[in-house]
C-alpha cells in the first residue's frame, strides 16, 4: 500500500472508532440516567415565586463540606430562581437551606435563628430569619 | 407547539444570515450548489447579528418585547431583499473543475463511513441532550443563566452582570445568552429546546462549513473525509451537546479562516464578511478578542490590505466595547499587578507546567483514547503540501492563537495547574475544525505519494 494512503485510512478508522465508542458511552449513559436537575424542581419553583418577593436577595446555607459541590448547589440556584440572586450568607431575611442529612437540619436552624417556611424539593428548604 | 415556534425562532436568524451573506457573496437568482456553503455561513453570521441586535434593543428599550420580533423580521425581509437584489450569479460556479484525483476511487467507502459517523454522532448529540437539557456546567452556569436574567428580568436586565455572580464570568460576551433570550421571546416560555437548537445548529453549522468549503477548494471526497475527521471528534460532539460557547467560537473562527483562504475566488465582500465573522468570535468568548487581532496582524504580515476586513469588524467590535466598558466587571486578568505580573513572567516552572499541560492536552486529544491528531502527524512524511491562497495566514493565526493562550496561562491570576486542566482541552478544540480545514486545504490527501 502507497504509504500516502495510510493517513485518510488512519483517519477514517479513527474516527469511525471514536464515533462508535462516543455512541456507546452515551447509550450506556442514557440507560442508567438519574433525572438531571439543576437547582429546584418547577414545581418548588412556582411554590418559592408565591412566597418570595420581587427583588429579594436570598441567603444560603448548606451541610455539605465540598467546596466544589457547595458551589454547584449555590449556582444551581441562582440558576433556578433568576433574576432572584442568592449569596452564600445566613444574614438575609429569606435563606435557601440546602440539606443532604436531614439530621443536620436543627442544628443549622438553631445555629443560625432560622425557621421551616417550605420544602422546595431536591432537599432545598425555604428558611425564614426568626 | 412550542417546538414549531422554536424553530421558527431560529429559522429567522438563519434566513437573515444566509441572505446577508449571499447579498456579500452574490448567488444565482436561484439555489446553486455553492448556496450550501453559504447557509452554513448563514446559520452562524444570522444567529450573531441577530444577538447583537438584541442587545442594541436592549440598550435602546431597556426590556425585552413582542415588538422585537417584528424589528427581526424586518431584518429578514430587508436582508432577502438585497440578496434577490445582488444575484448576479455565482462566481464559484464559474470557476474550472476541479481535476479527480485518486482518492475519488475510495468515494464509496468515504460516502458510507462519513455517513454512518454522521448519523452515529447525531444520535450522540440527541443522547447528550436528553440526558442535560439544561446543558453541562459552563452552559447553564453562564450562558443560560445570563439568558434567563437578560429575559425575565425585565427593566433589571442589568441584574445579569450584578457583583453577587462574579462566579458566572460577568465579563464574558452575550451572543448565546442573547440569541437564547431573544428566542425565548418568540416562544413565550423558556423552553429547553431553544439552547438545544442553537447548539445543535451550530454544531451542524461547523461540519457544513468545513465540508461545503473544501467541496469546492478541493474536491468532494476530501471534503468528507475532512467532515469525518471533525465529527469524529467525540470532544466536538460532546462539547457542542453540553452546549458550552467553545463549538460556536470554533465555528467563527473556522468560518473566517475559510473566507480568508478563499478570498481570491470571493468578491471583496467576502473579506468584509470575515471581518463580520471574526469580530461575532469575540462578541462570543473572550478568546475571539485575540483571534480578530491576530487577523488583521497577519493580514499586515502577508502584505493583504485590512480595510475591508476592520469594516466588516468595526460595528460588532463598538457594540463589545459598549458592553465591556458599560456592563461588565475588568477581565479576571486584570487583577495583576506589575510586580506580581513580573513574577510569573520570570518563573520557570510557569512554562513548565504550561508545556506539560500542551503536550498532556494534545496527547490526550478527542475524548474516547483516540487520537484524531495520530494521522495528522504522519503527514509532513507522506504528504504533499502546497502554499495556497490565505493558507500562510491562517497558519498564522491558529500559531498566534496558541502562543496567545500560553501567555494568558503565564499571567492567570488563578491556580494555573487548575486553570489549564480545567480549560486547555476546550481551547485546543476551537481551534480544531479550523486546523483541520488548513490541514486538508493545503495537504494533498489525495494518495499522490511525495516521491512519485
Amino acid at each position: 500500500m502507497r504509504g500516502s494512503l495510510l493517513v485518510p485510512l488512519g483517519m477514517i478508522v479513527i474516527a469511525a472508532a471514536s464515533t462508535a465508542g462516543l455512541l456507546r458511552d452515551e447509550a450506556i449513559r442514557y440507560a442508567h440516567r438519574t433525572p438531571s436537575i439543576v437547582g429546584v424542581p418547577d414545581l418548588g419553583l412556582t411554590t418559592l415565586r408565591r412566597i418570595i418577593p420581587q427583588g429579594e436577595t436570598l441567603g444560603f446555607i448548606t451541610d455539605r463540606n465540598q467546596p466544589e459541590a457547595m458551589a454547584h448547589r449555590l449556582y444551581g440556584l441562582n440558576y433556578s430562581l433568576a433574576p432572584l440572586i442568592v449569596e452564600n450568607t445566613a444574614n438575609r431575611r429569606f435563606v435557601l437551606g440546602d440539606f443532604q442529612d436531614q439530621s443536620s437540619i436543627p442544628f443549622a436552624l438553631e445555629q443560625h435563628r432560622l425557621r421551616v417556611v417550605v420544602a422546595a424539593g431536591n432537599g432545598i428548604l425555604l428558611l425564614e430569619a426568626r | 407547539m412550542p417546538f414549531v415556534v422554536a424553530f421558527i425562532s431560529l429559522l429567522v436568524p438563519g434566513l437573515t444570515g444566509f441572505a446577508l451573506v449571499r447579498a456579500c457573496i452574490p448567488g444565482e437568482r436561484y439555489l446553486c450548489r455553492h448556496d450550501l456553503l453559504k447557509l452554513c455561513l448563514g446559520i452562524g453570521v444570522g444567529f450573531g447579528i441577530c444577538s447583537c441586535m438584541f442587545f442594541v434593543w436592549l440598550l435602546t428599550y431597556g426590556t425585552v418585547h413582542a415588538l422585537y420580533i417584528a424589528v427581526e423580521i424586518g431584518a429578514a425581509i430587508l436582508a432577502s431583499a438585497l440578496a434577490v437584489y445582488r444575484a448576479t450569479g455565482c462566481g464559484l460556479c464559474r470557476l474550472p473543475p476541479l481535476p479527480e484525483s485518486t482518492l475519488t476511487r475510495w468515494r464509496y467507502l468515504v460516502l458510507i463511513v462519513a455517513g454512518l459517523t454522521f448519523v452515529s454522532a447525531c444520535v450522540s448529540f440527541a443522547l447528550e441532550s436528553r440526558i442535560h437539557p439544561e446543558g453541562q456546567g459552563d452552559a447553564w452556569a453562564i450562558w443560560n443563566l445570563r439568558a434567563r436574567y437578560l429575559f425575565r428580568g425585565g427593566d433589571h436586565w442589568r441584574n445579569a452582570f450584578s457583583g453577587n455572580l462574579s462566579w458566572s464570568h460577568l465579563d464574558y460576551p452575550l451572543l448565546l445568552p442573547g440569541l437564547v433570550a431573544r428566542s425565548w421571546i418568540y416562544t413565550g416560555t423558556e423552553t429547553q429546546s431553544v439552547p438545544i437548537g442553537i447548539a445543535m445548529l451550530f454544531t451542524c453549522a461547523a461540519v457544513g462549513v468545513l465540508i461545503t468549503a473544501l467541496c469546492a477548494l478541493g474536491g468532494r471526497e476530501k471534503a468528507l473525509l475532512a467532515g469525518t475527521v471533525l465529527v469524529g471528534t467525540a470532544s466536538f460532539v460532546k462539547l457542542g451537546a453540553a452546549q458550552y460557547a467553545d463549538v460556536p467560537v470554533a465555528f467563527y473562527f473556522l468560518s473566517s479562516i475559510v473566507l480568508i483562504c478563499m478570498r481570491d475566488r470571493l468578491p471583496p465582500a467576502g473579506t468584509i464578511l470575515a471581518g463580520v465573522t471574526a469580530a461575532l468570535a469575540a462578541w462570543t468568548k473572550n478568546e475571539g478578542l485575540l483571534f480578530v487581532a491576530l487577523v488583521p496582524i497577519a493580514m499586515a504580515w502577508a502584505k493583504q490590505p485590512v480595510r475591508k476586513f476592520m469594516m466588516g469588524a468595526i460595528a460588532i467590535l463598538a457594540l463589545l466595547a459598549i458592553f465591556k466598558l458599560g456592563l461588565a466587571p475588568p477581565d479576571y486578568l486584570a487583577q495583576n499587578d506589575r510586580a506580581g505580573l513580573l513574577r510569573k513572567l520570570a518563573d520557570p516552572t510557569r512554562y513548565l507546567l504550561i508545556a506539560a499541560g500542551f503536550l498532556y492536552e494534545l496527547s490526550h486529544f478527542g475524548g474516547q483514547g483516540l487520537n484524531p491528531l495520530l494521522p495528522f502527524v504522519a503527514t509532513p512524511f507522506l504528504l504533499r503540501f502546497s502554499d495556497r491562497c490565505g493558507a500562510r495566514m491562517a497558519a498564522i493565526v491558529l500559531l498566534g492563537m496558541c502562543v496567545g493562550f500560553v501567555g494568558v496561562y503565564l499571567i492567570t491570576p488563578v491556580d494555573l495547574a487548575w486553570h489549564i486542566a480545567w480549560s486547555l482541552d476546550r481551547l485546543l478544540l476551537q481551534l480544531w475544525p479550523a486546523t483541520v480545514f488548513l490541514c486538508f486545504y493545503t495537504a494533498d490527501v489525495s494518495a499522490t505519494p511525495s516521491w512519485k
